[in-house]
C-alpha cells in the first residue's frame, strides 16, 4: 500500500507531462529526470508502471515494453494482451475494458509474458485520473511481480490447508484453555469419538468438564505453571495420549496452555494385548510345567479323585492360563459321542444348558461334519456365530465369537476345548499356539485321568476276581473234604460186601443158581468200584486244586525209577480199560529221577486217561520215554482229534475246557483240571510241560523232567517208601 | 482176638461202622468212640492202638490227643489220625500222631496201617 501511494504522486508527477509550450527544455529535462527516476523506481521495484489515455487504448507503454521485449506497435491499441498468458487473456481484456467503461479503478491478476519468454504473475492496478472537469484525463496502471508471493501464498494455503485437513481427519483433539482453565479451542476429529461437536466446549471449564481425571487435572495445573505434560488417559472406553504445552504471549507470559490428544486405543490395546500375553505366556509355561509336573508326581492309581474334579480344577487352570472369560471342556469318547465335561465361566444354570446342548448336538450337519474333520486333523478354528456359516452355532449365552482347539493324544482326538476370549479378542499366532499347547496338555492330562480310572477299574476287577477265586477254591476245599467222608464209607462198605461175597463164593455148599447171582453181584460191584475210584481221583483233584492255590500242595522227592512209575501207571490203566490198546515205546534201563513218584504217576495216569477220552475205541495209545543228557521225556500220544493251536496254552488253565472235542469213552467231561494239576506238579519238579498237535491228526502231551548223569544210585535201596499218603 | 484191639474215635457214625465192621471181619478187637469219650475208654481198655479223627465238633483230635498223651496210662498207646483234611500232614505234626490215614482209604490201607503199629 505504501509503494502504490508513492507512485501515485509519481504517477500525479508524470501525469505532468503533456505539451507545455512555456518551457519544452525545462519539460524535456524533466521530462528526461522523471524517465530516469522512472526507470529507476521500474528497476528497482520489479514494477510495470504505464499510463494511457482515458478511452484506455494504449498508445504506448515502455516498461511495459521494457519487460515483454515488444516493440512500440506491438503494445499499440489492444496489442499488448499478446504478452498476457493466454488463459488471461480475455479476463483481462474484458476487465480492462469494463473498468474503461465503468470509470472504476481496476484491480487484477494475470500472467505476463517476460522477455525472456517466461510469464510471471502480476497484480494489475489501474486508477482513472480526473480532470477538472470531472471526467477522465488518463488512466495510470501499475504491475506488481506477485509470482513470489503468490508462490507463497499457494504454498502457505496448501500447508494450512494440510495442517487443517490434518486436525480434521487425524484421531486427535487439538484444544487450548485459557488461564482459568476455559475451553478457548477444541477441534478435531477425535472429538467425534467422544460425541462432541468441534467448538462446543468452548466457554466451558476444563475442570468442570474433566475434573474427574485427575491426572488430566493435574497436567493442566502444571501446564500453566509452565511445564510441558504428557497423560494418558482412559476416556468412554478409549484411550487417549495428551502433550501439554504453556501458551504465552509476545512477553512470554502465560495465557494459558494448549494440549493436543491422540487416540491411542489401539495401539495402547496392542501394547497391552502383548504385555498380557507375555504374561499370560509365562504363566501358560509356568502352568504347563506345573501339569506337566502333576502328570509325572501323581502317584499310579492313587489319586482316587473323580474324573469331574479333575476336570473342573484342570478347567480353572486353563481359565486362569488363558485369561479369558470361559472355558468348557468336551470330551470325545469313540465312536462319535460329545461328553460336555466342565465348563467354567459360565453361572450354574447357564452351565446346565451348554451341557444340554453339547450333548443334544445335532450331528448330521455338514457344518458338525466339516468342524469334526478339522478337530481331527488338529486345526484350531475361530466360531465367529455373526458369519453366515457359523450362525447354527449361536448360543444363548450371549458368546459371540469363540476358539476350538481340539485336545489330541497321538493322532487321536480327545476332546475340544472351548475357549472364550470375549468379542474382542483378535487372533494372533502366539495366542493360537498357547491354546494349542493348553488343549494339548488339557488332553493328556484327561488321557491320563482315563486311563488311571481304566487301570483301577481293572485292578479292582481282578481284586473281585480273585475274590471269587478264593472263594471257589474255598468252596472247593471243603467240597472235597466233605464229599471224602461219604466218600470213605462207600468205598469201605463196598469192599466189605466184595470181601464177604468172595468168601461166599469160595463155599463148595452153593446152589449153581445162587452161585450165578453171587457172580453177577461181584460183577457189578467191580462196575461200580471202578466208577468210584474215578470219582476218588475226581475229589482228589478238587484237593489238589485247593492245595495248590493255597500253596500247600507238596512233592515228596525221592529217588525213584521213572521207567518203573510210567509201566506201573501204564499197567493201572490197562486193567481199567481192557478193550485199549496201550503201546509202550521204553528204554530197558532204568532212569532215575529225583521226584514224588505218586505225583508222577498222577500226570502219567491224567495223559493216559486223557488219551483213552479223547481217541475212538480202535485208536491206539501210545506212552513213551525219551531221554536226553539232561531230560527224561515222557510222552502219551493219541490219534484223537487234536488240539487247536490257539488252545495249546489255555488247556492248562484251570477249568479249561478244549471247546468242540468229543470226548470219545463214555467219560465225563470232566472237571478241566487235570492238565492244570499235571503242569502244577511237573513244575515243582523243575521240569517242563507240552502238546504237539495238529487239529485232526492226534496229540502228543508230553513232561519232562531234570535227570542227572552223574547220579549213580542203587534205586531200590530207595524205591521202597512205603505206602504213601495222598496228601 | 489174636489180633489186637483198635479203639476208633469218629464224630461220624458212618464212618465207626464201616471200620469196626471192617476190622472185627478180620478178627480185631473194635472199641469206638464219639470225640471226648474216647479219653476213659482208651484209659479202661487200654487198646493196642488208637485211630482218631481229627475233624471232629466239641472236642477235636488234637484235644483228645493232647489229653491221650497227658494221662500216663494212655501216653504210649499209637495214634494213627485220620481226616479227610487237605493239611493232615501238619496238623498230625501238631498232635504228636504216630501215623496218618487219609480218607478216603482202602481197607487194605486200613488194615495194613494198623498191623504195623500193633505189631510194634
Amino acid at each position: 500500500m505504501v509503494r502504490i501511494a508513492t507512485r501515485a504522486d509519481e504517477g500525479d508527477r508524470l501525469s505532468d507531462r503533456g505539451p507545455d509550450t512555456s518551457g519544452r527544455e525545462t519539460y524535456e529535462r524533466r521530462l528526461r529526470d522523471t524517465e530516469a527516476r522512472y526507470q529507476a523506481l521500474v528497476a528497482a521495484a520489479a514494477q510495470i508502471v504505464w499510463v494511457t489515455p482515458p478511452d484506455g487504448v494504449v498508445d504506448d507503454m515502455p516498461s511495459w515494453r521494457a519487460y515483454t521485449g515488444q516493440s512500440v506497435e506491438e503494445v499499440q491499441g489492444w496489442a499488448w494482451l499478446d504478452a498476457v498468458h493466454p488463459e488471461d487473456r480475455e479476463r483481462a481484456a474484458r476487465t480492462w475494458a469494463e473498468a474503461v467503461a465503468t470509470r472504476s479503478v481496476c484491480e487484477q491478476e494475470y500472467r505476463v509474458r517476460r522477455h525472456d519468454g517466461v510469464y510471471r504473475s502480476f497484480l494489475v492496478r489501474a486508477v482513472p485520473v480526473p480532470d477538472e472537469d470531472g471526467g477522465i484525463r488518463e488512466w495510470v496502471g501499475i504491475c506488481t511481480d506477485i509470482t513470489e508471493h503468490k508462490q507463497a501464498e499457494v504454498a502457505l494455503r496448501a500447508s494450512e490447508e494440510r495442517l487443517r485437513t490434518i486436525v480434521a481427519n487425524a484421531p486427535i483433539v487439538l484444544f487450548a484453555v485459557d488461564r482459568d482453565g476455559i475451553f478457548t479451542l477444541s477441534e478435531g476429529r477425535g472429538l467425534e469419538a467422544l460425541g462432541i461437536r468441534p467448538g462446543e466446549h468452548v466457554g466451558q471449564s476444563y475442570f468442570a468438564l474433566y475434573g474427574h481425571l485427575p491426572e488430566s487435572v493435574e497436567a493442566l495445573k502444571r501446564t500453566l505453571s509452565g511445564e510441558a505434560a504428557t497423560t494418558v488417559n482412559r476416556y468412554q472406553g478409549l484411550v487417549f495420549e495428551t502433550h501439554w504445552m504453556p501458551a504465552r504471549d509476545a512477553d512470554g507470559t502465560i495465557t494459558g496452555a494448549i494440549g493436543v490428544s491422540s487416540d491411542i486405543t489401539e495401539r495402547a490395546w496392542a501394547d497391552e494385548e502383548r504385555l498380557r500375553l507375555q504374561r499370560r505366556t509365562r504363566a501358560a509355561l509356568d502352568a504347563l510345567l506345573a501339569m506337566a509336573q502333576a502328570i509325572v508326581q501323581a502317584p499310579d492309581g492313587a489319586d482316587g479323585a473323580p474324573v469331574e474334579s479333575v476336570a473342573r480344577r484342570l478347567g480353572t487352570l486353563m481359565h486362569d492360563v488363558l485369561g479369558c472369560r470361559g472355558v468348557g471342556v468336551i470330551v470325545v469318547a469313540p465312536p462319535d459321542l460329545l461328553v460336555p465335561l466342565v465348563c467354567v465361566g459360565l453361572p450354574a444354570e447357564q452351565e446346565e444348558e451348554w451341557r444340554k446342548r453339547i450333548a443334544h448336538w445335532p450331528r448330521d450337519t455338514d457344518l458338525y461334519r466339516a468342524l469334526d474333520v478339522r478337530m481331527r486333523a488338529g486345526e484350531t478354528v475361530l466360531i465367529d456365530t455373526t458369519r453366515p456359516e457359523f450362525r447354527p452355532m449361536a448360543n444363548p449365552f450371549g458368546i459371540e465369537r469363540y476358539l476350538l482347539a481340539p485336545m489330541r493324544v497321538g493322532a487321536d482326538l480327545v476332546g475340544v476345548l472351548s475357549i472364550d476370549y470375549g468379542a474382542a479378542w483378535v487372533s494372533t499366532p502366539d495366542g493360537i499356539a498357547l491354546v494349542e499347547a493348553v488343549a494339548q496338555l488339557a488332553g493328556l492330562v484327561l488321557e491320563r485321568e482315563r486311563l488311571q480310572r481304566e487301570r483301577e477299574e481293572a485292578r479292582s476287577n481282578a481284586l473281585a476276581l480273585s475274590e471269587v477265586n478264593r472263594r471257589m477254591d474255598e468252596f472247593l476245599g471243603i467240597a472235597g473234604h466233605e464229599m471224602r467222608t461219604p466218600l470213605t464209607t462207600i468205598i469201605g462198605n463196598m469192599q466189605l460186601v466184595q470181601r464177604r461175597l468172595e468168601r461166599l463164593r469160595r463155599r463148595d455148599d452153593l446152589l449153581p443158581a445162587l452161585s450165578r447171582d453171587l457172580d453177577e453181584a461181584h460183577h457189578l460191584l467191580d462196575r461200580s468200584n471202578a466208577g468210584l475210584s474215578r470219582l476218588s481221583i475226581l475229589v482228589n483233584d478238587v484237593l489238589d486244586v485247593s492245595r495248590i492255590q493255597a500253596g500247600r500242595l507238596k512233592i515228596r522227592p525221592r529217588w525213584c525209577d521213572l521207567v518203573e512209575v510210567v509201566r506201573a501207571v501204564v499197567d493201572e490203566q490197562r486193567g481199567l480199560a481192557a478193550t485199549r490198546t496201550i503201546r509202550l515205546e521204553f528204554p530197558e534201563v532204568p532212569i532215575p529221577v529225583w521226584a514224588d513218584p505218586e505225583r508222577i504217576g498222577q500226570v502219567v495216569a491224567n495223559y493216559l486217561t486223557n488219551a483213552i477220552k479223547y481217541s475212538s475205541e480202535d485208536q491206539a495209545v501210545a506212552v513213551g520215554l525219551d531221554l536226553t543228557a539232561t531230560r527224561a521225556r515222557v510222552w502219551v500220544h493219541d490219534e484223537g482229534p487234536g488240539v487247536a493251536p490257539q488252545e495249546q496254552d489255555r488247556i492248562w488253565e484251570r477249568f479249561y475246557h478244549a471247546e468242540r472235542i468229543e470226548h470219545r469213552h463214555g467219560s465225563s467231561v470232566g472237571l478241566g483240571l487235570g492238565l492244570y494239576i499235571s503242569r502244577t506238579i511237573i513244575m515243582q519238579h523243575s521240569g517242563e510241560v507240552g502238546v504237539e498237535s495238529e487239529p485232526g491228526a492226534g496229540a502228543t502231551f508230553w513232561f519232562t523232567l531234570p535227570v542227572d548223569e552223574r547220579a549213580e544210585i542203587d534205586i531200590s535201596s530207595h524205591g521202597d517208601g512205603g505206602t504213601r499218603e495222598r496228601e | 482176638m489174636g489180633k489186637g484191639s483198635v479203639l476208633v474215635v469218629d464224630d461220624d457214625s458212618s464212618i465207626i461202622d464201616l471200620i469196626q465192621v471192617a476190622l472185627e471181619d478180620e478178627g480185631y478187637q473194635v472199641y469206638t468212640a464219639v470225640n471226648g469219650g474216647a479219653l476213659q475208654i482208651a484209659h479202661d481198655a487200654q487198646p493196642d492202638v488208637i485211630l482218631l479223627d481229627i475233624m471232629m465238633p466239641g472236642m477235636d483230635g488234637i484235644e483228645v490227643s493232647r489229653r491221650l498223651r497227658a494221662d500216663p496210662a494212655t501216653a504210649y498207646i499209637p495214634i494213627v489220625a485220620m481226616s479227610a483234611h487237605s493239611r493232615l500232614q501238619a496238623t498230625t505234626d501238631v498232635m504228636s500222631a504216630n501215623d496218618r490215614l487219609p480218607k478216603p482209604f482202602n481197607l487194605d490201607e486200613l488194615y495194613a496201617t494198623i498191623d504195623r503199629w500193633i505189631a510194634s
